[in-house]
């Protein structure tokens, strides 16, 4: 907001390089990807390799994995493109598997790890910022944006039933076989002492313990006080009842300062005017 | 603590700037009150013991005897100002007596009188006999309020009695009009002698209390105190001029033949009482008597002055006290001084107390039918109340026994006195209100109390009503004031024929403006528009039936007549034969309108009124909640239809066989099924354009719990899965509805409508919270997914099925609803409020009306909503909304102390119900301070705009007005493609020409594929701007067909930012002296803006330049 300094297009911070792509051939501004090297500690998975993996930054939500992966082929044989919503540390968890469930899609603004078969595409990728700006969606192979992609997705949302419901009794199956291999391994358990000598109380079996619940802890906490409260004798001795006088007093004298903050604070804000 | 309440109060004053000039914040924050232990625990003196006692007798409360403090405070004279006005009096009265005398001349010859003066009187008939002359002034005497110190601002008045000498009276002069113009023609001497004198900033005249025959001098001093004090110069005859009896009730003193100019009196014909006449000059006898009395009251009782203080704010927070006919300030300190007189009241009393059972009274007496009186001694010869009776509507006479306070009031007024201090005394004994804030705080302008609304829109044409009603008599009482002579007839009129479907029938009072000295006074129907106001029984104001009397009993001649030729024999279920009227409505919204017809009708038929000078301002809103083009209906029917298929399926469900676990529960959310939908059902077809969109509309359907359902979430997912695509297989094998499973839901296409099926397990928020210490306790945490599904499953069908109720109760609550939501989507802020909020902020207006009653009409329910937008206090205050009666009055103050402490971490908009005290869920997230701000400063421009053009019948009225958007403070405007949007039919103002969206109107016969649901590229559109542009600016939209989505810059986001790896989201990184830093690449931005929304976008519009860094 300041007044017009001249910009240099396409800087990069250290260790970054920009380089300038546009959706079509239309439009005339450019977005500025960041990419560089990525650089991992020692240890991180074999998911991103060092010195094959280019870091891309800066990613605009309608260029998707594809679209990278086509963007950066020239540089070299890309392996795989792995898109996220934030830089993330650590490996990438388990790929998701399903169809239909806990499918969330990467919006907006992203970060992109393209992995390269040789280190050479990553020099190769960071050389292109001396070119023009890269075309995201090209005639031949066009990026669905607005209408025609909602229209896809609204098409993708109808789920083909069966496939659903053999999807669905696969999981239940598993699961099922899990929660009974798991049953078995606490039954067996049951009241056989462990090394030290202890033995496990858990819900099922002949003996439910208190279950180990944080409202449960608080329950018997709750309950002792009652009981402390019921032995506890009131206005019986002369200074109990002088106490209470006193309190009551000193209610009256907090509300009464209450109010009159309020009162204070009103009249601030000239809340007294009727009209 | 000990000393006087004032020290105590600076004291903290000073403490708290003290403590908040660290923060300097401009306006501090509620600070929950700290005392030492010392000083809460410190012996009482007797002072404050007395104190603290004395609240509690003679106080509701504490904080009510500090907010009755306050108010006085504000309203009252200062001393300072007192020294000002007597010195001001001092020298009107040296002035008067230096005026010279004038020789006597006829009255009809009025050209001694200079110049710069006319006459402040409407001379008609012009002649008349008596001879004037102009004498100083034989005495000048301060009477009212003044002296007795109870006149309040922000007018303040001081009443100057100015005893006209005995010499310029003749015989006879109570004839006529001859007092009247004597009077006149003396003031308008004085004001012209006036005029010249550099002590007054004006000179003016005005009408007392707008009764034109009594024209007041109003006299104001120079330079900046002229606002303070109107000095008003009342003449008035000498004592023991007149003869009492002669002004008698039933006594005539205008001469029909001399009113009607004609040369002699019709032989015969007996000259009819002139009441009204007759008191208009009594009242001028009495001023001074009337002083004493009242001043005798106010001896030795200080809480008098407070308690008609508090009156009087009470009573123009009502409108009541000006114009013709009001209940004024004078008139309820007589009613005090009658109270004290019968001993309701005593000297003892406080100024709260003196309110309260003055209040107490008017609750519980009709003046209307029996009548007071102040005189003591029964003296035979004056007058009895009954002779009062028949000559004015409402009675209460003054201490002479000859004088009606009330002369002028309707009895109509009256009752609205009644009522509305009915009402305040329910509002002060319910707890649960804040009765000072409703009572003497709170404006209740007819707008905004009356659930209708309508306008006479040129009372000239109440001249021919007269003629119609044949009122001459009240015509020559009056003075041919035909305002005065017709207004009471034409409201009882109203009041007979709207008789249980009305609790109240008001009129505004006439008023007349003061006009300056050198102009001709205003004439009769220079009062302006006059306004009624309807007060609706909610049961039975939208019945089409008026049943009469049986026909053959003699009360049917009486029916017939009143009604015209609308009333018909019918005959009845029970075998009865009766008069009968049927008012013509097939929807809701025209049944509502019954009223109009009625009075319409009747000031047709019986007072010559024609339909076009009525404006009737009832429904005038409600086109904007229309559906589709056809002028009838305002979308209820429709509601109703929604949820009786939606019983029907839920009765389904229920019935269902084959499932494994049987259903439960059945509960809708969806907004339709409150009866709170703004959207219309419509049903596309495969057509090009974009189709219709169709909201699903969901419901919950809870399955009963059991062993058999897995404890794990991923779990949980799949069963329901496995659930929704049983419940379509079963649906549609046993019930031939065609469905469409899907993961999360299930959509069921019924009767036209489509209902999403959602299945709900009540322990998976629970699954979901469960987290596990490292010691192995099993611990509950709210997570944002858990906090989600409770939400959608627990409190979203509680609140449905609470609000379904309410609106059992009150049929509008839905309309007002519908209205409110589309007001805040006209003005795009629709997705920065949740709707459940907007339904709680209109179920507010329902539950907790006061000082109003529940609204009977959507417009007056939306007036109210708007102005309880720009009036809450939500800084300061929760708003407390008890459905069901679910929150005792403890709760609320348990509520009102917490919120207090708890401010910062409390969301801007705090409400809070009897299922959610503490955490105000539909208030979370939405709206943002900055939001909410501009919803305030909106409401109350909307408010202002649209009670103005109501109000104001004269001028067409445009009332979609306030439903247009200002889009100038926005920096980019994307225009959309009228093509692709899909509810595009809902826009307020309907677009003339636009594309069929293949609407097929609900038959069942035609063989439909699934339809496009829940399909809006607009909402696609916004997600996708949101997701990738949040970080850089607001998006705003109007989702009922708006064609436009605004864009605002975030100013914040538009400062160079150092370089970070997480905030380089559509920004490029450029140099700025010498320094890398990360500003928005707005052009790019913009352009995506496009990209993103291909097809839908038309274009791109940058309107400001802010953006260029």
């Amino acid at each position: 907001m300041a007044a017009a300094v001249p910009r240099v297009a396409g800087a990069a911070p250290p260790g970054y390089t920009a380089l300038a792509v546009k959706f079509g051939e239309r439009q005339r501004a450019s977005h500025y990807l960041l990419v560089k090297e990525h650089q991992v500690r020692e240890g991180a998975g074999a998911g991103h390799p060092p010195r094959r993996t280019l870091f891309v930054l800066n990613v605009p939500p309608y260029c998707g994995p594809d679209a990278l992966s086509r963007l950066f082929a020239r540089c070299g044989h890309v392996q795989s493109v792995d898109v996220c919503d934030k830089p993330e540390p650590g490996e990438k968890k388990e790929k998701l598997t399903s169809k239909y469930f806990n499918r969330k899609p990467v919006t907006g603004f992203h970060v992109a790890y393209v992995v390269f078969r040789k280190p050479s595409g990553v020099q190769a990728a960071k050389a292109l910022s001396q070119e023009g700006p890269l075309l995201i969606s090209t005639e031949s192979h066009p990026v669905k944006t607005g209408i025609s992609k909602w229209i896809a997705n609204y098409g993708a949302s109808v789920v083909d039933q069966e496939e659903l419901k053999a999807e669905v009794d696969a999981y239940m199956q598993d699961y099922d076989e899990k929660i009974a291999e798991e049953e078995a391994k606490a039954a067996e358990e049951e009241g056989v002492p462990d090394e030290e000598g202890w033995v496990k109380v858990t819900r099922k079996g002949r003996k439910p313990g208190l279950p180990r619940t944080e409202a449960a802890n608080l329950r018997v906490l709750e309950r002792e006080k009652q009981k402390r409260a019921r032995k506890e004798l009131l206005n019986f001795y002369a200074w109990q009842h002088r106490e209470s006088k006193r309190e009551h007093i000193a209610q009256l004298r907090k509300k009464f300062e209450e109010d009159k903050q309020r009162i204070a604070l009103m009249r601030a804000q000239r809340k007294f005017r009727p009209y | 603590m000990a000393g006087s309440p004032e020290a105590v109060e600076e004291e903290t004053a000073q403490g708290r700037a003290a403590r908040s000039g660290k923060r300097a914040a401009p306006a501090g924050d509620l600070q929950p009150a700290k005392l030492s232990r010392a000083e809460l625990y410190k012996p009482p003196t007797s002072e404050e013991l007395s104190q603290l006692k004395e609240t509690e007798d003679l106080f509701h409360s504490s904080l009510l005897r500090l907010q009755i403090e306050e108010l006085l405070k504000e309203v009252t004279l200062k001393e300072t100002k007192k020294k000002k006005i007597d010195a001001f009096l001092h020298e009107i009265s040296s002035l008067l007596s230096a005026i010279p005398e004038t020789p006597e001349t006829e009255l009809t010859d009025q050209a001694w009188l200079p110049k710069g003066v006319k006459v402040p009187f409407l001379q008609v008939p012009f002649s008349v006999k008596g001879r004037f002359r102009f004498l100083p002034p034989a005495e000048l005497k301060v009477v009212g309020s003044y002296l007795l110190g109870t006149c309040i601002k922000p007018e303040i008045n001081v009443d100057v009695a100015v005893t006209m000498p005995r010499e310029i009276f003749q015989d006879k002069d109570n004839l006529n009009q001859r007092y009247h113009r004597k009077r006149a023609l003396y003031l308008a001497y004085i004001a012209q002698h006036f005029s010249k004198e550099k002590l007054f900033g004006s000179v003016k005249f005005a009408f007392m209390n707008s009764n034109h025959l009594k024209p007041i001098l109003l006299l104001r001093p120079q330079g900046k105190d002229e606002k303070m004090v109107t000095v008003r110069l009342h003449a008035c005859p000498a004592p023991g001029l007149f003869k009492p009896s002669r002004f008698y009730p039933s006594k005539n003193n205008v001469r029909m033949a001399w009113f009607m100019e004609q040369s002699t009196p019709k032989e015969g014909a007996a000259e009819p009482p002139t009441p009204h006449y007759n008191n208009s000059i009594l009242c001028d006898t009495v001023l001074l008597s009337h002083l004493h009395f009242l001043s005798s009251a106010a001896t030795d009782f200080p809480g008098m002055k407070d308690g008609l203080a508090l009156l009087k704010v009470w009573l123009n927070q009502r409108q009541l006290s000006k114009g013709l006919g009001c209940f004024s300030g004078f008139l309820v300190s007589m009613l005090v001084g009658y109270l004290l007189m019968k001993r309701k009241i005593v000297k003892m009393m406080s100024g709260y107390q003196v309110l309260r059972s003055t209040l107490q009274f008017l609750a519980t007496t009709d003046l209307s039918v029996t009548g007071i009186t102040l005189a003591k001694d029964a003296d035979v010869s004056l007058p009895v109340l009954d002779d009062f009776h028949q000559a004015f509507e409402v009675v209460f006479v003054d201490p002479s026994g000859l004088v009606n306070l009330c002369a002028d009031m309707t009895a109509s007024k009256y009752h609205q006195v009644q009522f509305e201090a009915r009402r305040s005394m329910e509002i002060l004994d319910d707890r649960m209100v804040d009765g000072f804030q409703a009572l003497l705080m709170t404006m209740k302008p007819m707008l905004r109390t009356f659930d209708h609304v309508f306008h006479l829109k040129h009372v000239s044409k109440l001249q021919g009503a007269c003629k119609k009603m044949q009122l001459l008599n009240e015509l020559m009482d009056r003075g041919g004031n035909y305002v005065a002579a017709a207004l009471p007839f034409v409201v009882s009129l109203l009041t007979r024929g709207l008789a249980g479907r009305a609790l109240l029938v008001a009129h505004s009072l006439p008023q007349i403006p003061e006009w300056p000295i050198d102009t001709e006074p205003p004439k009769h129907k220079d009062v302006g528009p006059l306004t009624f106001g309807l007060l609706f029984v909610p049961e039975f104001a939208a019945s089409v039936l008026e049943k009469g009397p049986q026909a053959d009993l003699p009360e049917a001649q009486d029916f017939r007549t009143f009604w015209g030729e609308k009333s018909e024999l019918r005959r009845f279920q029970d075998g009865s034969i009766c008069e009968a009227v049927v008012w013509e409505a097939d929807t809701v919204c025209q049944k509502r309108l019954i009223p109009e017809q009625i009075v319409r009708h009747l000031l047709k038929l019986h007072t010559d009124i024609p339909e076009s000078s009525v404006c009737y301002t009832g429904a005038l809103l409600e086109s904007v909640i229309r559906p589709g083009r056809e002028v009838s209906g305002t979308g209820e029917e429709a509601m109703v239809s929604v949820v009786c298929s939606y019983d029907d399926l839920s009765r389904k469900l229920w019935n269902l066989k084959g499932l494994p676990l049987t259903v439960t529960a059945v509960q809708g959310v969806h907004p339709a099924l409150r009866y709170t939908d703004t959207k219309h059902l419509l049903l596309p077809s495969e057509e090009k354009p974009c189709p219709a969109y169709i909201a699903p509309l969901t419901i919950i359907c809870h399955m009963e719990g059991s062993g058999q359902w897995p404890q794990d979430k991923e779990a949980i997912k799949r069963i329901k899965a496995a659930f929704h695509l049983q419940l379509a297989e079963l649906l549609q094998e046993q019930h031939h509805l065609v469905c469409r499973p899907a993961v999360t839901h299930t959509d069921v296409y019924k009767d036209g409508y489509v209902f999403r099926l959602q299945v709900a397990y009540h322990r998976e928020p629970l699954i979901l919270k469960e987290v596990v210490t490292p010691e192995g306790m099993l611990k509950y945490q709210d997570t944002e997914e858990s906090r989600q599904l409770e939400l959608e499953t627990l409190h979203l069908p509680y609140l449905t099925s609470s609000l379904h109720g309410l609106q059992q109760q009150h049929p509008v609550f839905g309309s007002t609803c519908r209205l409110a939501k589309r007001w805040i989507s006209a003005q795009l802020l629709s997705d920065n409020i949740s709707e459940e909020c907007v339904d709680l902020l209109v179920a507010f207006l329902f539950l907790h009306p006061a000082p109003f009653t529940p609204p009977s009409s959507p417009q007056v329910g939306f007036l109210r909503f708007l102005n309880l937008l720009a009036t809450f206090d939500w800084k300061n205050s929760p708003l407390i909304i008890n459905l069901n009666a679910g929150l005792t009055d403890a709760d609320c103050t348990e509520i009102k102390n917490k919120f207090m402490a708890a401010r910062s971490r409390l969301p801007v908009m705090f409400i809070a119900t009897p299922k959610d005290q503490w955490s105000s869920m539909w208030t979370q997230e939405r709206p943002s301070a900055q939001i909410l701000q501009r919803l305030l400063v909106l409401a109350s421009e909307s408010l202002r705009a649209l009670e103005e053009q109501l109000m104001d019948p004269l001028n067409s009225q445009d009332v979609k007005m306030v439903f247009r958007p200002p889009l100038d403070l926005y920096d980019v405007l994307i225009h959309l493609n009228p093509n692709q949007i899909p509810r595009h039919l809902e826009g307020v103002d309907r677009p003339l020409k636009s594309f069929t969206r293949g609407v097929v109107k609900n038959s069942a016969a035609v063989k439909i594929l699934f339809p496009v649901v829940d399909y809006d590229p607009v909402q696609c559109y916004l997600q996708e701007l949101r997701d990738a542009f949040s970080d850089l600016a607001l998006f705003f939209y109007d989702k009922h067909g708006g064609e436009v989505i605004a864009v605002l810059w975030k100013p914040l986001s538009f400062q160079p930012q150092p370089f970070k790896v997480s905030n380089v989201k559509g920004r490029m990184v450029t140099t700025l002296n010498n320094e890398l830093v990360c500003v928005p690449n707005v052009e790019a931005i913009l352009e995506d803006f496009e990209v993103l929304g291909q097809g839908l976008v038309k274009s791109v519009e940058a309107r400001t330049e802010k953006w260029t860094i």
